[in-house]
């Protein structure tokens, strides 16, 4: 599915993949909406859920994890305490934990989450926010600033805690050669 | 407005381009000193915001693991692909780049990473994209680019690129990376390192003049003879 380079790669399970069956959705303790469900509204619930289906609306997942399955489809805002994305999603995603975005996924919008993880392959247009923890703290100095200062950079600095984010890529080809031997500076 | 250089391959020059290329494109790595630069900069305790022309892709998240970082990916392959394989109007390009532009929320971004995209953008296509992104940018913004300097043609599609650990920029062809988003599925003929379109050269002062309000602070020419530019706020 991904890093099509590496002939190893199409034959070992992806890494990222999440531990269930998607195709099927069985698992235990997870809901499933089947391909031909379509929803629009809110859901929200204390159990893992597979999204094979269409859904508009809303997803709030806060203590449990959302799977978009290769056929899924979200037009919906989603916050979840950890995110797999297969298919398609269009919205806001706020993860409380990890997400993790495979190499069929198309996604547009914003998503705040501490840690990303990427296949090649994927999709995507919009913003990514990691560390939403000092995110959050700096919401008020961000929506204050009507006019940005001159000093962007340092008042961003001043508001930051620096806490870390951990990110598990899946490119893993590796540098045979590297070409720097005719480097020079022109100016 | 003419339409956007990618598309401007005639099947004389793919022709002459097939007869020169037989052999399977690999992926290129080149040490790029001032991108190097850039991202070493990224420093756990500051937030930072960058604003990504290209694919997301796994090495630049790789590169901003562990940081504060707010990171707009603009996807610019995806949007010239958009119309399918026929070419593309300035016009139309800029209707897709805006709509592909996140709302910056009052936010001022300290670097653009423009890849090799400036290669496939006239000069007035280039002013029209940065006057478009220059008031998203910070008074202290580093904008780099990588641009054809030697090679007298290019890639018809830009490449793909990404960053890698020590300030290696990776690169393959777009079908190659991407082969469901292009024709090189049902035509391997059509893989875009048989379709090379001449490369425009673009000069610092074309670049200078393109960009009003940023000056070309280094450049270096890199091992595969393409120029590395860093510009900052004039």
């Amino acid at each position: 599915m991904f890093n099509r380079r590496d002939p190893a790669a199409r034959t070992e399970p992806s890494k990222n993949k999440p531990d269930m069956d998607t195709s099927s959705g069985r698992r235990s303790g997870l809901a499933l909406i089947g391909e031909s469900i379509r929803i629009e509204g809110t859901i929200s619930g204390e159990e893992d859920l597979l999204i094979q289906g269409e859904v508009q609306g809303k997803v709030e997942l806060e203590a449990n994890r959302l799977t978009i399955g290769p056929k899924g489809r979200i037009f919906a805002d989603v916050i979840a305490n950890s995110v797999c994305i297969e298919g398609q999603m269009d919205g806001h995603l706020v993860v409380h934990n990890e997400l993790v975005i495979l190499g069929t996924a198309r996604i547009k919008g914003n998503i705040t989450a501490p840690r990303v993880s990427l296949e090649d392959g994927a999709r995507f247009n919009g913003t990514i926010k990691m560390n939403p923890v000092a995110e959050q703290q700096a919401e008020p100095l961000t929506a204050s600033r009507q006019k940005p200062p001159e000093t962007d950079r340092d008042m961003r600095a001043e508001s930051d805690s620096g806490a870390s984010a951990n990110f598990d890529s899946g490119d893993k080809d590796l540098l045979h050669s590297v070409d720097n031997g005719k480097q020079r500076e022109d100016s | 407005m003419s339409p956007l250089k990618f598309a401007r391959s005639t099947p004389k020059e793919r022709q002459a381009a097939n007869r020169c290329s037989d052999t399977k494109p690999e992926k290129q790595l080149v040490k790029a000193p001032l991108l190097q630069q850039v991202t070493e900069c990224f420093v756990q305790a500051r937030r930072i915001y960058l604003i990504d022309l290209s694919t997301l892709r796994p090495g630049i998240l790789h590169c901003l693991s562990g940081l504060h970082v707010r990171l707009d990916v603009l996807g610019l392959d995806d949007c010239w692909l958009e119309g399918g394989n026929e070419s593309v109007s300035s016009e139309t390009f800029h209707d897709r780049f805006k709509s592909r532009l996140p709302d910056p929320n009052g936010e001022l971004a300290d670097v653009l990473l423009c890849w090799n995209f400036l290669n496939y953008l006239s000069p007035p296509e280039i002013t029209a994209m940065m006057d478009i992104l220059l008031p998203r940018l910070s008074s202290q913004v580093e904008v780099h680019a990588v641009i054809e300097s030697s090679a007298v043609d290019m890639p018809a599609r830009p490449d793909v690129m990404s960053l890698s650990s020590g300030g290696i920029i990776e690169s393959w062809p777009y079908a190659v990376e991407f082969p469901d988003r292009t024709d090189s599925h049902r035509d391997p003929e059509s893989l875009p390192d048989h379709n090379r379109i001449p490369a425009p050269r673009h000069s610092t002062d074309v670049l200078q003049a393109s960009m009003p309000g940023l000056v070309a602070e280094q450049t270096v020419l890199l091992g595969n003879g393409q120029k590395e530019y860093l510009f900052r706020r004039s």
